[in-house]
């Protein structure tokens, strides 16, 4: 009986000292899981080069000039930063920690390296690729594009554009390492996929309006009004010398009807992004221009008038950035075909992303070096029509 | 023919030999001295005279009032408005980076000039912020913290 008691206790007590063990091994705090923390270590420890510098890493990223010897030391010595950005880059949640409370008088202030960080990982994408080593220079630029979409994941209209415009300088390099590389399928069908997945992070162009709508109720106030308008530049201040005429001497119900009118404004402004682009980008167009022009017979509109957005213009900047990111999949499509048939395809192949001006296919045009797709309508804001580049190397 | 190509010509056409020797030297050189001497005392007299004639008419004394205060208050009027100017420009070149990195100084930025304003406002925030270190790794740090304890002088806080 007690060989029977003091087995069964056994058990539990080494069940308990292997508990007790267990527990006193001391384990490592978990890295971080939110980017914004690393990008922040990012910035603290990337080393701002002297303006040639500067420069001469902002044209080359830019695909303007060639590397030399003087760009690839200096990115050389920048390894640590950029591997950071790329850790960072991998993490699916970015929180800057903005004070959204503090409205107009919330600090970002990371937005000053972005570009330089951006420019500093295109230009080790360009110098990889100059190497062969694609693989490297694919996940680079890769990098730029999910740190752009972080930078992004803050809904302010500033966060966007500047997202946009890493974006930007990031397709720029990508499309020119495709025209002078010869890259297997394999790898072109991951950047697709990446590409797919990275497009499918962005947020809906509707949530930034959406923060600026509420931060600009805010300042409908009489109190906080006048916090704003210093902030309105010379060229409003003599346009709307007016409008600040009735706002200093506005009572409560002047504010109460201009929110009111502000909030109609931004809802016909919403259905106005549900329109296909060429009627969408008339109809914002249109609205923006309304409530300046309208504020002397109507001083309802004053408010929107001095604080409202050119929402067609970024609209505009977000049509054309999702219009060169489905090309650029439509172009690794037709470069994965002539990676395994060794030639182009005649015609562009169906099912491909659209070319967002017009809602159509992109044209398709084979040239004796490559090809080129174009948009089959005008970007109205610039008053032109985009044709893309691609050359194809043998 | 101009005067002095009357003289050029006539030096160029006659080739003046002059010999000179010490004495006429210092000569020439002492009656030019004595010459400008009574330059000067002839020339001193003729404003002492203007003067004196200005202070002996009440009229011209008030008239020449009138134009010194009227000179002084230039100079302090463009004295001032320089000086607002230049404190303008001051207060423009002191806006701290935390100033020109707010939501609405960044948006009012944009929409003065675009995306280009924004980024020019954030490359000039960038160089008001300064450079930054290369690399801060922690064995830098606690070689540096390391080496300060070593050194048994007193350490900064």
């Amino acid at each position: 009986m007690k060989l029977i008691r003091e087995r069964k206790l056994t058990k539990p007590i080494l069940i308990a000292l292997v508990l007790v063990a267990a527990s006193s091994v001391f384990a490592l705090p978990a890295d971080p899981d939110n980017a914004a923390l690393l990008y922040y270590q990012v910035f603290l420890i990337h080393e701002r080069p002297d303006d040639t510098m500067q420069d001469m890493i902002a044209d080359f990223a830019d695909g303007k000039i060639e590397a030399d010897s003087r760009i690839t030391k200096f990115i050389e010595t920048q390894k640590t930063v950029i591997e950071l950005a790329a850790a960072a880059a991998e993490l699916p949640d970015c929180d800057w920690g903005l004070k959204y409370s503090q409205g107009f008088a919330m600090q970002i202030p990371y937005l000053v390296q972005t570009k330089q960080l951006a420019r500093l990982i295109l230009a080790d994408a360009r110098i990889s690729a100059a190497k062969g080593d694609y693989n490297l220079a694919i996940d680079r630029y890769l990098t730029a594009r999910k740190f752009a979409v972080h930078i992004a994941l803050e809904p302010t209209i500033i966060n966007l554009l500047v997202g946009i415009s890493i974006e930007k300088i990031a397709n720029k390099c990508i499309q020119d390492i495709l025209s002078s590389a010869s890259i297997k399928p394999e790898t072109l069908q991951y950047l697709n996929a990446q590409l797919d997945q990275i497009d499918n992070n962005l947020l809906p162009i509707k949530l930034y309006y959406d923060t600026e709508r509420e931060v600009m109720t805010m300042y409908m106030t009489s109190e906080k009004t006048r916090q704003v308008l210093p902030f309105l530049d010379s060229e409003r201040e003599s346009k709307f010398n007016e409008a600040r005429e009735l706002i200093l001497t506005a009572d409560e119900q002047f504010y109460q009807s201009n929110r009111q009118y502000f909030n109609e404004h931004m809802n016909a402004i919403f259905s106005a992004l549900e329109l296909p682009y060429q009627q969408g980008y008339v109809e914002l167009k249109r609205l923006d221009e309304g409530p300046p022009e309208q504020f002397k017979e109507n001083p309802d509109a004053t408010m929107t008038a001095i604080m409202a957005p050119a929402v067609h213009k970024i609209y505009n900047h977000d049509v054309s950035r999702k219009t060169f990111s489905n090309v650029l999949k439509a172009a690794l499509e037709i470069y994965i075909i002539a990676a395994g048939t060794g030639k182009l395809p005649d015609v562009l192949p169906a099912g491909l992303p659209k070319d967002l001006f017009s809602g159509e296919d992109f044209e398709y045009e084979k040239k004796a070096d490559g090809f080129v797709l174009s948009c089959r309508a005008k970007d109205l804001d610039e008053d032109k029509i985009h044709e893309y580049e691609f050359k194809l190397r043998k | 023919m101009r005067p002095t190509e009357n003289i050029e010509g006539f030096i160029r056409k006659r080739k003046l030999h002059i010999a000179t020797s010490a004495d006429a030297d210092k000569r020439i050189l002492n009656d030019s001295f004595a010459a400008m001497e009574t330059a000067k005392a002839k020339l001193t007299g003729s404003w002492r005279n203007r003067w004196t004639m200005v202070w002996a008419s009440k009229v011209r004394r008030l008239a020449a009032a009138a134009v010194i205060i009227l000179l002084i208050g230039f100079v302090i009027v463009h004295q001032v408005s320089r000086r607002q100017t230049d404190g303008q420009a001051v207060m423009e070149a002191a806006k701290s980076p935390a100033e020109m990195l707010t939501f609405v100084s960044l948006t009012m930025a944009y929409r003065k000039g675009g995306i280009d304003a924004l980024e020019r406002q954030c490359e000039q925030a960038v160089e008001l912020l300064g450079p930054r270190r290369e690399d801060l790794s922690i064995g830098e740090l606690l070689e540096e913290l390391n080496s300060n304890g070593m050194n048994s002088e007193r350490t900064e806080l």
